[in-house]
Parts: structure tokens; sequence; C-alpha cells
């Protein structure tokens, strides 16, 4: 079997995932637990924590889009 | 000189008939029942009339007059076709394929007699009208 | 600082810049080059318009005096973008199928068409987004101030030279130029702009670009150590800027649910997401897209502000740290480039939202005054005129009401809050649309009810208290009439709130009770249900045409009329030629059914809204009256329809069978035909044969000479011979025929098979003497009994008999004829050990059309039709007759007949064995 097809419904559930995570990761009250005065290579806990689940969250999303596209024939990105 | 006469004809009563017929006028014949031999008889003997009949085992009448036709011992060699597939379409089919006289069964015998005397004095005034020897021993 | 004229110069260039992109862009899509703009990388850009001049001086402004909090601006969006599937998705099908050109549009087509949901949400948008447009014309004015007019403390000197030197209006005249010649130049049909999307993808990227140019600088800026130890303010602001702000969860959680909600309801946002989009799919790809947009624009307001507050004096305008901290490190090039971004993301906010507010104004507000003749008297004949002119008149009436709101209110309040403002207002629309699509008995007074609550709360506790109006001073603090439970900013006692979750809060809260309860407790109207049924259950319906249509009845040319004055002739006669020709009536008028109303009136919704279109249509049709019961109706016909073309599609499918063996039946019939044909020359032929040596044998016996002769003899037994053979064909010919025509009496009785085929052998004897042949008997001991009629059974026992005996040619021909019961059926076979049957044969052997059936028939008696009046007997009998097999070796015909069953029958049982059981030839078959 394609192993693109045998993938599509595990994205398809994974973006659920991913956008339920995504919201209580980045929102109270898990979010304040964050806040502390820890520091990540010399920058402080918070926003790398933010910036790095949102980036998690953009790249995980890209992924399933792309098999999501795929799946239903068509090529993505520009043009 | 006696003309020799070629019969294709498949059914046996009716060649008897003919060749009874034939020879009585003095003609030779030679009886072909088979169509697919008709045109390496023809070649071999070089007779001076074909009778061909449309309906033959083998190779039918149709065939048989296209190739002849076509092969250059039988150009100009006098064909009477005997048939009893006496259809206009038959006919005129016959004579585009290059027949000389078309009788259709059954047929009286004076007429059949008729034709090929015909066949074989016009064949004989262009063979002397080429200058070609008549006369024979 | 820079001189104005060039800061001027700069800016108009870029403005003319985008002008020709935009126009240039048009210009392609007009000539069908559609590929650019249907990338779904510009769709994503073209998003990125959510990030104004809010985003490119505010973020850092907002980071400043609350932290991370600016980063929910984005992450809102994110959110929603992620779950693209769930929300945005159904929302842009729906416009597509529906061709909505705004949110208006969207909520008042669900509602029923309802005119009063398109005003509300209008004046509710145009309310909403006034302060949104002021803060750029804020944002972009200080910014021009700041870098022409600032001076080394960084601090702004207007000259206060009157209204007329006022930036801000100049701003604001400027881009309503602009805005109008960009985006009103022509009414599209579809309401799609291409070439602002475009120019707003251009922009898109000019100000991420600037930002992060900025920001990168401010990381460079900052790097190389700080000059010495920082005080304790800075330290302190500088920890303030990575956390969140004390007591700020609840706003956390609140501007993320405000984004959230601004990133669909906000008018602009849902002309490009929805109405501008071009291809569902860019949705699958924005999903991604835009949130790192959002992350990389993001990014570098942390640097940015950490710069400023480290390099500028504390009475600078966070707001501007943008620009100042370029200049404040002598690159005033780059604070040029950076008010360049930030006009970009202003322009860009202010284009597409005035015009977005301007078909909102123009469709539900203005055209349905024209259409009713309360404007002007008489009503525009051509209406495409007048829609353009109206649009451009909302245009610079919103950006003077921007203008005015700019002047009064805006003072010095943070660009964020400002903005917050206009987010919590375009929420309100968010109980409805979510109703819209998700919930069917939402319906049209639900959401005028809650729209209304929520509009008016938003406004009594965020508007009012921002307006400085010192009158209201009072009534802000102690409620009105005293009544400190209704203070705006303390509503029922929810004192010490931030006034931004309270007012978010109780205007939802009142916004969405009151839609849900006065939805459940009022009735749909019959459009209302249909509408609410084509919305939510978009996802469901098969295609555009299964939806279910009023029934309604118009002329075709009230139609065309209503259609060239909205569309125009060119137009107007592409759809009406579609619709002909997909009703199959090519070049005639198309019949005016109740889809093709429904189509008329969704191609004039595009142009001027669902409830103005629907206005215009139902002036000029007939429809039946319409009850509850009717449409349930034709939601049930609806149901029952996408079955039925599921049926349709089966009963295609076998129609095309069907075609196919008609066809195939059609050729057979051609056969046939000439098949007959060819029985007839064949049968003239068989006739003629033996006609032909009567004729010539009879002929020579009447001549005397050949009377004498001792051929007379023969002759004359050939002519008898042959005369017995043309009797008998034309018996066999006659037989064939009355059998065939079903003219034979059958007299069908028990026959016991072994008799009567011994009788027939013995018939045959003196011909099988004659030919020398060995005739034997191979039958059972027991009796075999079948239902027949005995006489035609014995014809085909006789005529296999004859044939198997006449065409035995070997030296010591054999024929075997046996009885067998196999299977329920008694089979009786004749097997030869002759020449067998040539394969060119086989196939018509029990045909009477054979055309090369038996030559040299002469001397063997039978046309070749015995075997065909054979079948036919066979068949009659209820049994078949074939070859079963063939080969040098000799031939094996077999008859089969089903068994009689006889009760108690004592037939002339015989035992052993019958006749001369002979050695069976045996047959080698290949």
């Amino acid at each position: 079997m394609d192993p693109d097809r045998s993938r599509a419904p595990f994205w398809t559930e994974m973006r659920w995932l991913v956008a339920v995570l995504a919201a209580i990761l980045m929102l109270p009250p898990v979010l304040p637990l964050l806040d502390r005065p820890v520091t990540v290579f010399g920058l402080p806990l918070l926003p790398v924590y933010l910036f790095a689940v949102w980036a998690v969250a953009i790249a995980l999303c890209a992924i399933a889009s792309r098999h999501a596209l795929r799946a239903s024939g068509k090529p993505d990105g520009p043009g | 000189m006696t003309a020799r006469i070629l019969v294709a004809e498949d059914e046996p009563f009716i060649m008897e008939s003919l060749s009874f017929l034939l020879r009585r006028e003095g003609y030779e014949l030679t009886a072909v029942p088979n169509g697919t031999r008709v045109l390496d008889r023809v070649q071999a003997e070089l007779p001076d009339l074909v009778i061909l009949d449309a309906m033959l085992p083998g190779k039918d009448g149709f065939a048989i007059l296209e190739d002849l036709r076509r092969a250059d011992f039988g150009q100009t060699l006098p064909v009477l076709v005997l048939t009893a597939k006496g259809q206009e379409a038959d006919r005129n089919r016959m004579m585009a394929l290059g027949a000389d006289a078309f009788v259709t069964k059954p047929f009286s015998n004076q007429q059949l007699l008729a034709e090929i005397a015909r066949l074989l004095s016009a064949r004989n005034a262009q063979g002397s009208a080429k200058g070609k020897p008549n006369h024979g021993p | 600082m820079l001189s104005p004229a060039l800061v001027l110069l700069v800016g108009v260039a870029y403005l003319a810049g985008l002008f020709v992109i935009a126009w240039l862009s048009d210009r392609q899509a007009a000539r069908g080059g559609h590929a650019f703009i249907n990338s779904p990388v510009v769709y994503t850009l073209s998003l990125a318009v959510y990030c104004t001049a809010w985003t490119f001086y505010g973020a850092v402004g907002s980071a400043v005096r609350n932290g991370l909090e600016f980063l929910t601006i984005y992450i809102g969006p994110t959110i929603v973008f992620l779950g693209w599937w769930i929300v945005l998705r159904k929302i842009v099908r729906i416009c597509k199928g529906q061709q909505i050109t705004s949110i208006a549009d969207f909520l008042s087509a669900r509602y029923g068409k309802s005119a009063t949901v398109s005003v509300v949400v209008t004046l509710m948008a145009v309310t909403a987004i006034t302060p949104y447009i002021a803060l750029q014309l804020k944002g972009i004015a200080t910014a021009f101030e700041a870098l022409v007019y600032a001076d080394d403390s960084f601090a702004v000197l207007r000259p206060q030279i009157g209204i007329w030197a006022d930036t801000g209006l100049w701003v604001a005249i400027v881009m309503g130029v602009f805005v109008v010649l960009f985006g009103t130049r022509t009414l599209a049909a579809d309401e799609s702009h291409p070439g602002v999307v475009t120019a707003i993808a251009f922009e898109s990227v000019v100000k991420l670009v600037a930002l992060m140019l900025i920001g990168v600088f401010a990381v460079l800026a900052l790097g190389p150590g700080d000059p010495g130890e920082p005080s304790a303010e800075l330290a302190a602001a500088l920890a303030r800027l990575t956390a969140i702000s004390e007591g700020g969860e609840a706003r956390w959680a609140v501007v993320t649910f405000l984004s959230a909600a601004a990133i669909i309801c906000l008018p602009r946002q849902f002309q490009i997401m929805a109405v501008e989009n071009r291809n569902e799919r860019h949705l699958a790809t924005a999903a991604w897209l835009f949130p790192l947009y959002l992350l990389l624009i993001s990014l570098f307001v942390v640097p940015i502000a950490a710069a400023g507050l480290t390099m500028l004096p504390a009475t600078a305008d966070p707001d501007l740290y943008v620009l100042w901290v370029p200049i404040a490190a002598g690159r005033e090039e780059l604070a040029l480039f950076a008010f360049i971004g930030g006009l970009s993301a202003g322009t860009s906010m202010v284009i597409v939202s005035s015009i977005a507010l301007s078909i909102m104004i123009s469709n539900h507000l203005a055209l349905p005054l024209l259409l009713s003749g309360r404007l002007g008297g008489r009503m525009p004949q051509d209406l495409s005129r007048a829609i353009l002119i109206v649009r451009r008149l909302s245009i610079a009436g919103i950006l003077a009401l921007g203008y005015v709101y700019y002047r009064t209110a805006t003072g010095g309040g943070a660009l964020a809050s400002i903005g917050l403002i206009s987010f919590a207002g375009v929420a309100q629309f968010l109980p409805a649309l979510l109703g819209a699509i998700f919930w069917h008995a939402a319906n049209r007074h639900g959401a005028i009810a809650g729209l209304a609550t929520g509009f008016v709360v938003w406004a009594y506790t965020l508007v009012l208290p921002s307006l400085p109006v010192p009158a209201l001073e009072p009534l802000l603090v102690d409620g009105p009439f005293g009544i400190a439970a209704l203070a705006p900013t303390a509503l029922f006692g929810a004192t010490g709130w931030d006034p931004l979750v309270h007012a978010t809060f109780w205007s939802l809260l009142a916004n969405t009770a009151a839609f849900v309860l006065v939805s459940v407790s009022t009735r749909t109207n019959p459009i209302g249900q249909l509408q609410g049924a084509i919305f939510v259950d978009v996802f469901r319906r098969p295609a555009a045409d299964g939806e279910p249509v009023l029934p309604r009845s118009a002329s075709v040319e009230d139609l065309r009329r209503v259609a060239e004055r909205i569309l125009g002739p060119d137009r107007t006669r592409q759809v009406f030629d579609s619709e002909a020709q997909m009703q199959g009536r090519p070049g005639r008028d198309p019949l005016p059914d109740a889809h093709f109303i429904t189509r008329v009136e969704r191609a004039l919704a595009s142009g001027i809204g669902a409830a103005s279109a629907r206005l215009m249509v139902s002036r000029i049709v007939k429809g039946a009256p319409l009850t509850v019961d009717t449409v349930m109706a034709l939601l049930d016909e609806t149901r029952a329809a996408i079955r039925y073309s599921q049926e349709l599609e089966r009963k295609s499918a076998e129609l095309e069978e069907t075609a196919e063996k008609l066809k195939e039946a059609n050729e057979t019939l051609q056969r046939l035909d000439q098949m007959k044909d060819d029985f007839l020359s064949r049968v003239s032929h068989e006739l003629r044969t033996p006609m032909t040596s009567i004729r010539s044998f009879a002929e020579l016996l009447s001549e005397a000479e050949t009377l004498d002769t001792p051929h007379s003899r023969r002759f004359i037994h050939i002519v008898k011979q042959e005369s017995q053979r043309l009797t008998r064909l034309l018996d066999e010919i006659l037989d064939l025929s009355a059998m065939e025509s079903g003219q034979i009496a059958w007299h069908l009785e028990p026959v016991e098979l072994r008799d009567l085929l011994r009788g027939s052998v013995d018939t045959m004897m003196s011909l099988a003497e004659r030919r020398g042949v060995a005739v034997d008997l191979d039958l059972p001991a027991r009796a075999v009994w079948v239902n027949a009629d005995p006489d035609r059974l014995k014809q085909v026992f006789l005529n296999l008999l004859s044939n198997a005996i006449k065409f035995a040619d070997t030296p010591e021909p054999r024929v075997l004829a046996r009885i067998e019961k196999r299977a329920g059926e008694a089979v009786v076979e004749v097997i030869d050990n002759g020449p067998g049957v040539s394969p060119a044969l086989r196939d018509s052997l029990f045909s009477k059309f054979g055309r090369d059936w038996l030559n040299n028939a002469g001397d063997r008696g039978g046309s070749g039709l015995g075997l065909a009046i054979c079948r036919q007997i066979a068949e009659r009998l209820g049994g078949t007759i074939t070859l079963a097999e063939t080969s040098a070796a000799g031939s094996c015909f077999r008859l089969s007949l089903p068994l009689q069953h006889v009760e108690g029958r004592v037939s002339a049982e015989q035992p052993a064995a019958v006749g001369a059981v002979a050695a069976r030839p045996s047959l080698a078959v290949k």
C-alpha cells in the first residue's frame, strides 16, 4: 500500500491533536506555570517556550497539510 | 482444328450432360470439378474457351475469373460463366470482372452451344487478324 | 531629523508603486492570467493584512507596557488556523457556494436573507472598525511626525498650525483617494479584487522585512555588552518584557480569545479569507504558513523593545521605538525604511477595511434604499454606476469617521488599547456566526437579538468609557442614575476587573444568551430554515445543484431586465446563454424555472448582496405560497433527490449496457437479414442445379439421335433421379418453413427410443449394404422413453443415419448408432468413421444458411437442409442436436432429449444386448 495513503488518516487525526495541544499549551492555566525566572541559553524561559511550542505546532501542521493535499492529489506550494 | 474447352463444374450430372453435349459437337473437353485446380489446369492446357461455374468448391468463380484475368495467359481467354446464380448483381459483377458470356442454369442446350460457337469464332477472327495460323493438323 | 519633503516623497512613491502593482495585477487577471493570484502563498500573505500599524508600532509598545501579552494577538489566530478545517473551511465553502460578498452578507444570507440582519451587522461593523481606522491614522501620522519633527530627546513637537497642518488629516485624505482609486475602479461580479490582493500581499512582505530588519538591527545593537550597569528601573523594565504581567492571566486568555474571534469576524479578514479566496485548498497551506508569518513578525518585538528601553529615554513613546531605535543608533535610512513598513501596514488595513465596509454599506444600506426609491426619487437605470458612486462615498465617509475618532478619542492612548476596543466590537459577531454554521435552530430573531444586545453592552462598557467627554464622568463612576450595578466599568458588582476583560465577558454573555434564548423560543420562517440547512449542511451536500430551491416562476424578459441592471448586458448574456446550454436549449432563451431564477438571484447577490438581490428578484417572480410544510417537503425532496441521483447514476449505467445490447442486437439483425438473402440465393441455387441436369438431359433425349444410344437409358435415369432430388429439396424447404413458422402439427406421445432407432436402422439397411457400410446398434438393456412425435423423430434418425452412411469413405466404413441415459437425458449418438466435417463447415452445419455445405451433393441426395430440419425437430422436442466430435477419424452426431418418466409402464424390456454390439470405432478427437 502506498505509504502516503496509510499515513494520511494518521495525519488527519494528528491535526486535531496539534490544534488542541497548541491551545492548551499556550493559554492559562498551563502557560503561567512557565513564567519562571529560568534562562535557556541566556534567554528567559517563557518567550523561548512560547516560540518553541509555536514553531513545533507550525511544523506539524505543515506536515499534516502536505499529507492532506497529497492525499487529495494536488500539489501544494506556490503557483 | 478442334477447339479445346475447359469446363469448371462440380455437379457431376451437369458435368456429364455438358461433356456429352460438347463432345458430340466435336469439342475437346477438360473437366475440372475443383475450384483450386482451375487456374493451374488453364495454364497447363491453354484451352480456347473456359466454361466457369460461379459456385465451385475450394475457390469460387468470381475469384477464379479475377485471377485469370490478371494472369498473362488468361487475359484474352474467352470465359463463359455458367451458373445457377442468375441475379442481375451477379451477372454485372461477372461481366465487370471480364466474363465474355453469361448463361444461367438451367440452360437450353442450343443456347449454350450457340454462345460457345460465337465466342470461339470471335477468338478465331481475332487470331487470324493477328496473323496467327489457325490451321492445324 | 529627516526632512518632511523626503519622507513625503518616499511615502508617496511607495504608494504609487503599490498602485502600479495593483493595476498590473488586475490587468493580468483580466487577461485570464490567474496563476500568480491563485498561489496559496499570495493568499496567505494577503491574510497578513491582519498585521497593521498596531503590529508594526503598537506591538513594541504593548511589550513594553504589558510584557508578552502582545503575543496573544497572534496566538489566537494561530490556534484558529491550526484548526482550519473546523470553522474556516466551512465558512469558505459556504461563501463560494452562495457567492457571499461580505460578513454582513454572510449573516444576512444565513438568517433568511434578512435585510434587518445585514443592516445591523453593517452598522456594527462600521462602528467597531472606526477606532481601528483611527488607530492606523494615528500610527502613520505619529510616525511621520516622529521622523520629521522629533528632537533629540525623542519628543515630538508638532507645529500647531491648525487642522490643515494636521498630519492625520492629510494621511486620511491621501489614503481615501488612494483607496478609491485602488478598489473601486470597476464592479466585479464576484467582488474579487485581484489587484488589491496582490498589492496587500506585497505590502505584507515589506512590513515583515522592515520589522525583521529593525529587529536584527536591535539585536546587533544590543549585542556588544551593556554600557555599564543597567539601572534598577531598566532591569525591572526588561524583566517585565518577558513575563506575563501580574493578574494578566485573565487578560491573556481574553485577548487570545478576542484575537481568535477577530481573525474571522473582522470585515477585512473575512473579505480576504473567504470572499477573495480563490481555492479552498489554499486554506490548508495558510493553516501553517500564516502562523509562521505571525511568528516571524512577532519574533523581534522583544529585542526591539529591549533595545528601546536600553537606548532611549524613558519619556520616549514606546509605540515609536521601531523608529527611534535606528535613529538613536544614527541610522536614519533604516528609520525611513521602518516608516515605509509602518505605512505599508497601515495602508493595507485601511484599504481592505474600507473596501469591505463600503461593499457592506452599498449593498445593505444604500441599495435597499435605492431600490425602494427613497433615495433621489427615481431608481437609477444603471445600478452598477450608482453602486460605484455609493461605494466611493462610503469610503470617504469611513475615513472621515476614522479621522473624527482619531482627533477626538485617541489622544494619548496606546495603539493596542484602541485596537482591542475594535476587537471586542467585532467579536460580537461570533455567536451569530458560529450559530450560522453549526446550529440549525439559529434564526433571524435570535441573531438580531444577540447582535443588538452584544453591541449595546460593548458600546456601553468599552466605547463609552474611552470617550474623553467630561460629562460622562459621573456616569462612569457611579453608574446611570446612580445605580452602581449598572456602572459601565463594573457591571453587577464586577469591580476591579480589567476593563477589557469586563467588557468582553458581559457583552458576549449577553449576546450569546439573547441569541440562544430567542432562537429557541421563536419560529423560523421557511426561507430561514432553507438557508439554515444550506449553511449548516454544506459539507453533506454533494453539489450546489443538489440544494433545494423555492418554487418560483418568472418571465425570462423580467429576469433579463433585472439582471442587466446589475450585471450589465454582457455578463447577463453570459449567464443566460450558459443556462440555456445547460438546459439543452442552445441559442434560445432559457426556461425560467426555479433553478434558473435562483441562479440569477445568486449572480445578482454577488454584486449587491443576498438581501437586495432577493428583494429585486422577489418583485418579478410569482411564487407558490411558502409554508413550513413546503420547505420541509423541499428539504425532504433534496434528500430524495440525492438518493434519486444515485439511482440515476445506476440507471444510466444500465442504460449504457442496454444501448450496447441494442447495438449488438442490431448487428445480429443485420446479419440475419444478410443471411436471409443468402438463404434465398442458396435455395435458388439448390433448386436450379437439379433442374439444370433435368433440362439438359431432357433436351438431349428429345433429339431422336440421342434416344437411340445407350446413353439414353442413363440419361433417363438421371432425369428421374434429379427430379426426385428436386422434389425432395422442395419438400425439405417446405418442411423447414412449416416447422419454423409453427404450422406443423406435432403429435407428442411417449416413444420408446430403442424401437424407433431399430426401425430406422432397418430402413437404412438397403442403402448401407449398397454402399458397403456396416451399421451397428448399441442399445441399453432397459427401455428409454421420451415424449416426442414419432414420425419426426424417425425423420431425424433417418437423416443422421443416411448422412453417416453416405459420407463414409474409408475402406471399412462403419456406422454405430447407440442410445444412452445420461443425467436425466436420453442421448442418441450416430458415429461414423468417415472423413469428418471440416472446420469451415462446422458452424453452419445445422443452419439452413450454410453456403459451403455439401458440394457434390449430386449423388448423395439431400441439399443439406436435412440437418437444419433435424435441429428444428430436436428443439421442438425440448432437446438438442450437436456435432459432438469430429476429426479425420470420423464424426459423432448427438441428439439429446429429456427423458420421460413413465410410472408403472411395463415396456418391452429385453434383457441383454440388443442387436449386434460391435466394437465401437474409436474416435480420436483432437
